[in-house]
């Protein structure tokens, strides 16, 4: 049945040129199409059926029914089948908004792309001789967890979303039509893909510091690399098409950022099925899946550089002023495009370390915090005062730009006076702009005119996001305990601060077993209850960490369980102030786009 | 009154960090090196972040060293020689192309916008 519908698909990659210029409809038809093999993974995930050899490496019969579902996209081969459903998931609603056919005989032409590369390196359906098996293998423990039901389809809807831009910028190259229309929608659609893309990696990273017991929130990991680079080149984008939009500048500029970003996020996904580096994120690897999707890489790309030496006599030299609204958004593109590559230079140098001076390099946060906190520092101070700059056509008018920069050098020495931290006491010269000025737009600005509510939001949260993360990196404390079992002593974490094992629990569930150990911190006369635990996984006994933690407002202790030995348990504690300050802002951020989007209907 | 006592309670905590970073800082220090320490049989972790046999014993060798006195700088040093620079998240000074990336790639976007758009 499986191998019959495949062949229905090669068969329309085959002849969708012929009947795709007939009719709308069929385009509609051939994307549903070409969602029906991922609803069929899907219902034989649902039903356990263990003769599709991907089911029986992922799935377990007595997983709970939601995990069941969730371990299609725990595979290779079924996040890629997921990845085919998302893109025609896009086409189907971008359908509704643009009908042409040019822009969307593109999006089956690359869908059909994944479409072969799947039949031919990673077939998800592949059958497996049914009398050996009787429970399958069991989804990896470490994603039996409610954030990975959403956070990789996020993030593949974040990353495929670029798709759209993608195609109409090609599009726009292709048929020379420089309309403001095409230009527009390609701002909405990259809005939403930097929704997703934005969503998708506050999840990760809000899943491997909370569920994981990673005891961190970003590790400059490959895999966050590689979520971050589009996301770098999709704010870029979003910022210089503004430019594009309202001043009819910077176009070709535009247009490129928005292939590369594509070019990007399948990068990623090539870097992470490829082998090529080691990571935390371990998926089932094989070079041939690697060299299938270098090729598409590559041919994305050798089409980008074609578009461009055709189409670079239709631009003219843009000319602006150095203060002005335009510039001020290049600037923030060069910088944002510098931050990508420095990121992408990071995560294949070991690569290239290895083949030319055969040597092997780790590169992690030193290297990463180096380059961003050089790449990203002026851009902040930018921030606060460009979303009210002039455009260069108008005047200029008389602003306090200097005096709120000078107000802000002066608290961030205070701050270094009190707190004797140089990198906290430098973030709050940086971001003390963008408070002061909301604090502006607050009264003078939004009772009259509320347009630029989501970027004012967005700036915003950017700067208590900046202030929070290094605040609880910089004070953040740390203490490594051990309690005998049954110890009833109190030990001190810091002079105000004392920790007390309280019991420890063996319960079982439906597919693992868990060891609970709770714990109860005292604090100035408050109590807070933390509660880490180690859960052993059926079938595997595979083991997982999982993080106790209780909240102080903006504050949080943090708990895991480093080792369980016969008599004793080691743990490790870590006061993370401002921690969730970092959260909301993020949750900030990501409405201030959502803002943005629906206000454009 | 809420937002009052949440000033209060973040102006106490400020207070409580400013005086307990000095007494705090040797462990820490300790904590935020072995972040820096690739854990070699993990795939990518940090040997502060990993539970394997390898992250603990390595864990409790540094400790041992740095409470007789040796400094982390010469910690480092002997970790390099032994397990080789992939033992270091921090690259070492060889990559010096890595270090100046940041700043080549800014400059040569700086040159590109010169030429190619002109300022008023």
């Amino acid at each position: 049945m499986y191998t019959s519908i495949f062949a229905v698909l090669l068969f329309y990659t085959d002849v969708y040129k012929k009947i795709i210029n007939s009719h709308v409809k069929f385009i509609n038809i051939i994307y549903l199409l070409s969602i029906v093999p991922f609803f069929l993974l899907v219902l034989g995930f649902g039903i356990s059926d263990l003769s599709i050899i991907n089911v029986f490496q992922n799935s377990y019969v007595d997983d709970p029914f939601l995990f069941k579902i969730t371990s299609v996209w725990g595979s290779h081969e079924g996040s890629i089948l997921l990845w085919i459903f998302l893109i025609n998931i896009y086409g189907i609603i971008f359908l509704r908004k643009n009908t042409d056919k040019q822009i969307h005989k593109q999006i089956i032409f690359i869908s059909s792309l994944f479409i072969i590369y799947l039949v031919i390196s990673s077939n998800p359906f592949e059958n497996v001789n049914a009398n050996s098996i009787e429970q399958g293998m069991g989804l990896n423990p470490i994603l039996q967890n409610a954030l990975f039901v959403i956070h990789p389809p996020t993030l593949f809807l974040g990353y495929i979303g670029l798709l759209i831009p993608f195609v109409l910028s090609s599009h726009i190259l292709i048929t020379k039509n420089f309309s403001e229309d095409l230009f527009t929608q390609m701002l909405y659609w990259s809005k939403i893909s930097w929704f997703f893309l934005t969503l998708g990696i506050v999840l990760g990273s809000y899943w491997a510091y909370s569920e994981l017991g990673w005891g961190g929130w970003w590790f400059w990991d490959p895999v966050e690399n590689i979520s971050l680079i589009p996301w770098l080149l999709n704010t870029a984008l979003i910022h210089s098409l503004q430019v594009s939009i309202k001043n009819n500048q910077l176009k070709l500029w535009s247009l490129n950022l928005a292939l590369y970003g594509f070019i990007a996020s399948v990068f990623g996904t090539f870097l992470v099925r490829s082998n090529l580096i080691v990571s935390v994120h371990s998926f089932a690897t094989d070079p041939l899946r690697g060299l299938f999707l270098i090729i598409i890489i590559g041919y994305l790309f050798l089409v980008t550089i074609r578009l461009n030496l055709k189409s670079a006599k239709y631009f003219n030299q843009d000319t602006f002023n150095l203060i002005s609204k335009e510039s001020f958004l290049l600037m923030n593109n060069i910088f944002f495009i510098a931050a990508a590559l420095t990121v992408f230079i990071g995560t294949i140098y070991p690569l290239f370390s290895e083949l030319f001076f055969q040597s092997s390099v780790s590169i992690g946060a030193p290297y990463y915090n180096f380059s961003f906190n050089l790449l990203l520092a002026p851009i902040i101070l930018l921030m606060a005062f460009a979303p009210q700059i002039n455009w260069s056509k108008h005047e200029r008018k008389n602003n306090n730009s200097l005096y709120i920069i000078l107000f802000s050098l002066i608290l961030g020495l205070v701050f270094y006076y009190f707190l004797s931290n140089f990198y906290f006491a430098f973030s709050v010269f940086l971001t003390a702009p963008i408070f002061l000025k909301s604090g502006m737009m607050l009264f003078k600005v939004f009772p009259k005119n509320k347009e630029f509510a989501s970027q004012w939001l967005g700036h915003l949260s950017i700067g208590l996001f900046i202030i929070a993360a290094i605040f609880t990196e910089q004070f953040d404390y740390e203490k490594n305990i051990s309690f005998k079992k049954d110890d009833t002593s109190q030990i001190f974490l810091d002079s105000e601060t004392e920790v007390v094992l309280k019991n420890i629990q063996d319960i079982d569930f439906q597919n693992h077993q868990k060891i609970l150990v709770s714990l109860s911190v005292l604090q100035n006369g408050n109590e807070y209850i933390l509660s880490p635990s180690k859960n052993i996984y059926q079938p595997s006994g595979q083991v997982t960490n999982e993080v106790g933690t209780a909240n102080d407002l903006l504050h949080q202790f943090y708990a895991t369980i480093s080792t369980i030995e016969s008599d004793q348990v080691n743990l490790n504690i870590v006061f993370k102030p401002l921690i969730n300050l970092l959260w909301i802002s993020a949750i900030m951020l990501i409405f201030s786009i959502f803002l943005s989007v629906i206000k454009r209907k | 009154m809420k937002i009052l006592k949440s000033i209060y309670k973040l102006i106490f905590f400020i207070s409580v960090i400013f005086l307990s970073t000095a007494a705090i800082s040797s462990e820490n220090q300790l904590n935020d090196y072995y972040k820096t320490i690739r854990c070699l049989v993990c795939d990518g972790q940090s040997i502060q972040e990993s539970d394997t046999e390898f992250a603990i014993n390595l864990k409790e060798q540094i400790k041992k060293k740095y409470d007789n006195g040796i400094t982390l700088k010469e910690i480092n040093k002997e970790l390099v020689s032994i397990y080789g620079e992939k033992i270091s998240f921090t690259p070492s000074k060889n990559h010096i192309f890595l270090w100046m990336c940041p700043v080549i790639i800014l400059i040569i976007f700086i040159f590109f916008i010169r030429r190619k758009y002109k300022y008023r």
